[in-house]
């Protein structure tokens, strides 16, 4: 069993990662796919954070006793989350602009919309 | 030295600080003043950042002073500073078309958000090619993407609206699976700065090999994603062919290098050659890019609108530079290498000729073209020079890269690898020779007023850029000594 609770966070963010990319494959909603790559961005993030994680590791203080956690990934990961969010902002704002055009979020009525003329 | 140290920061920071002001900027012409001087600022300061490259060897900088385990290191080597100046001045030659172009294919709101995404764009890339750091690679990698998606969407049609969304969704997971790759290098390593990295990189590959091979595959699969390699081009035709026509120069000729560009810094700074040749690597980077190569030309011969087909040439044209980076002998690395320079060139020149076309014809369908040679010879020259380098005929440098990957597969000793390259040669042309050739000496089908071809300053880099093209294949000392000389350092390592 130790291995596994060793592991649990990179096994958490394997979760994440197929379920949101599950959900962006599966719906047919824009929205719903919007959120599926937000659920994928943060299995990385969870795994990036997780690598720099020491158990028992105290916060990065240069004075101090004992062992302490790398701080390198939590700062890099802040910077991913400044992107993801405004990946998302973005991606949100042409769901907008479709509806505004098409009166539809769904990719399949949009694809005959296009494509069917 | 002193100056031309900075010259790289200070090229991407003034891009950056402009992108930021454009949106500012009454409408008028001033936006698009502003995004050329952006444009001629970036390809000066690349300029003399390849001289000095070429003169003294790689360019390392430290900026704010602070040393790589804790600063942000740039560091600009032979094929950085090559593809970095012709990333500059291409853009350079794309920004002064859309002095033209932009007034007449993008509504009157949307024309300055047209000019400070291109510069951001333009930030972006350059960025990420003078990074010397896997995460700001990443960083700039998303500045560069966001900004493509958004140049797809900016006329607010409904068509580009999709396709930006379709280019969102696949470039998104594309980036998860970046940073999921980079993390997993860094896990294993505990660095991300490259020179760093690559000292780490053999006690890490003997210690945990599977750590870095999960890596580089999930890192690869991001960078098809990106870069469009088959079966994941399935975004490009759509948004290559909705965007206004600048931005698909810009995205057709430059944005795809860019990735290319963070795959070869993985595979051969970091990991280097010896260690990507033991995975799996180079066998599935061969069968994808043999079927990119030959599916997206099949699908170019289907089409029948001239910015679809230029889109689905593109498919075919990066799977190149992917099969050459999958044998790994000087040669074909060599060829990979100006292929990223000869295509972005070409491929930026055919869709600047094809936007000239349909903004005066007003038709998108290849059978509409017929005598249109007649009309606006220049035009139609400029489309047939890039045309004919694309196909690969000598003395053109699309001839000279497909010799070059050619050789290399025969180094590798692999002769199917070269009959796949000479055999889609052969398709290639089933599709632009046709083209030219009813182009010039078809039946006129359209009336056209007398008039010009279109503003001068769309005509005049169009033809420009052909020429160019034109004379570096023939005289191509400047790009093949240095990219070669790039490949050797790279696969010495």
């Amino acid at each position: 069993m130790a291995p596994l609770v060793d592991r649990v966070y990179y096994f958490t963010s394997l979760a994440l990662f197929a379920i949101g990319f599950h959900t962006l494959v599966t719906n047919n909603n824009l929205i719903k796919k919007i959120m599926g790559l937000n659920i994928m961005d943060t299995a990385v993030f969870l795994f990036f954070v997780a690598t720099g994680f020491v158990r028992g590791g105290r916060a990065p203080l240069v004075t101090g006793p004992g062992v302490y956690t790398n701080p390198l990934p939590p700062a890099l990961i802040l910077t991913g989350i400044v992107i993801a969010v405004s990946t998302t902002g973005f991606a949100l704002a042409l769901a907008i602009r479709i509806y505004h055009h098409a009166g539809t979020l769904n990719v399949d009525e949009l694809t005959r919309r296009i494509r069917g003329g | 030295m002193a100056v031309v140290e900075h010259l790289p920061v200070l090229g991407v920071a003034g891009l950056l600080a402009m992108a930021f002001v454009i949106p500012l900027l009454p409408e008028g012409r001033l936006p698009a003043m502003l995004a050329l001087a952006g444009s001629v600022w970036a390809a000066l300061a690349q300029a003399g950042t390849l001289f000095a490259v070429l003169a003294e060897g790689t360019l390392v900088y430290h900026v704010g002073s602070w040393p790589p385990p804790w600063g942000i290191e740039v560091r600009v080597d032979l094929l950085g500073a090559v593809v970095a100046f012709v990333v500059a001045a291409v853009g350079l030659f794309i920004a002064v078309y859309a002095l033209g172009s932009v007034p007449l294919e993008i509504p009157g709101p949307a024309r300055r958000w047209y000019f400070c995404l291109q510069t951001l764009l333009s930030a972006g890339m350059l960025g990420l090619i003078n990074s010397g750091d896997l995460f700001n690679i990443f960083v700039f990698l998303e500045i560069t993407s966001l900004a493509a998606y958004a140049l797809v969407a900016v006329e607010d049609k409904l068509e580009s609206l999709e396709a930006s969304f379709k280019y969102l969704v696949l470039g998104s997971v594309g980036s998860g699976l970046v940073l999921l790759g980079i993390a997993m290098i860094y896990m294993v390593t505990g660095h991300l700065n490259l020179e760093a990295l690559a000292g780490a990189v053999p006690a890490a590959a003997e210690a945990f090999p599977r750590n870095l091979t999960a890596g580089l595959s999930v890192f690869v699969v991001g960078i098809a994603a990106k870069s469009a390699l088959f079966p994941l081009h399935v975004w490009l035709p759509d948004a290559h062919a909705n965007a206004p026509s600048p931005a698909s120069a810009l995205l057709s000729g430059l944005v795809l290098k860019t990735s290319l560009l963070v795959l070869v810094r993985v595979t051969f700074n970091v990991l280097g050659p010896a260690f990507a040749q033991a995975t799996p690597l180079p066998m599935v980077l061969f069968w994808l890019s043999t079927g990119g190569i030959l599916l997206g030309s099949l699908f170019a011969i289907a089409q029948r609108d001239l910015k679809r087909m230029l889109a689905y040439s593109s498919v075919a044209q990066v799977a190149y530079i992917f099969f050459g980076l999958s044998v790994f002998t000087h040669n074909a690395v060599t060829g990979a290498f100006l292929h990223i320079v000869y295509h972005a060139m070409l491929k930026a020149s055919l869709f600047m000729a094809a936007g000239l076309i349909i903004a005066r014809t007003g038709q998108r369908r290849l059978g509409a073209l017929s005598g249109i040679g007649r009309h606006m010879p220049l035009t139609t020259a400029a489309f047939a020079i890039a045309a004919v380098g694309m196909i690969g005929l000598p003395p053109t440098g699309g001839f000279l890269s497909k010799w070059y990957l050619a050789l290399g597969s025969v180094d590798a000793a692999k002769p199917l690898y070269a009959f796949v390259i000479v055999f889609s040669s052969l398709l290639n042309a089933m599709y632009f020779l046709p083209l030219i050739i009813s182009a010039f000496f078809g039946p006129a089908l359209q009336t056209l007023a007398p008039g010009r071809e279109g503003p001068l300053t769309m005509v005049l880099p169009t033809l420009l850029l052909s020429v160019v093209t034109l004379l570096i294949g023939i005289v191509p000392h400047f790009p093949l000594n240095a990219l070669a000389a790039a490949a050797a350092a790279l696969l010495g390592r």
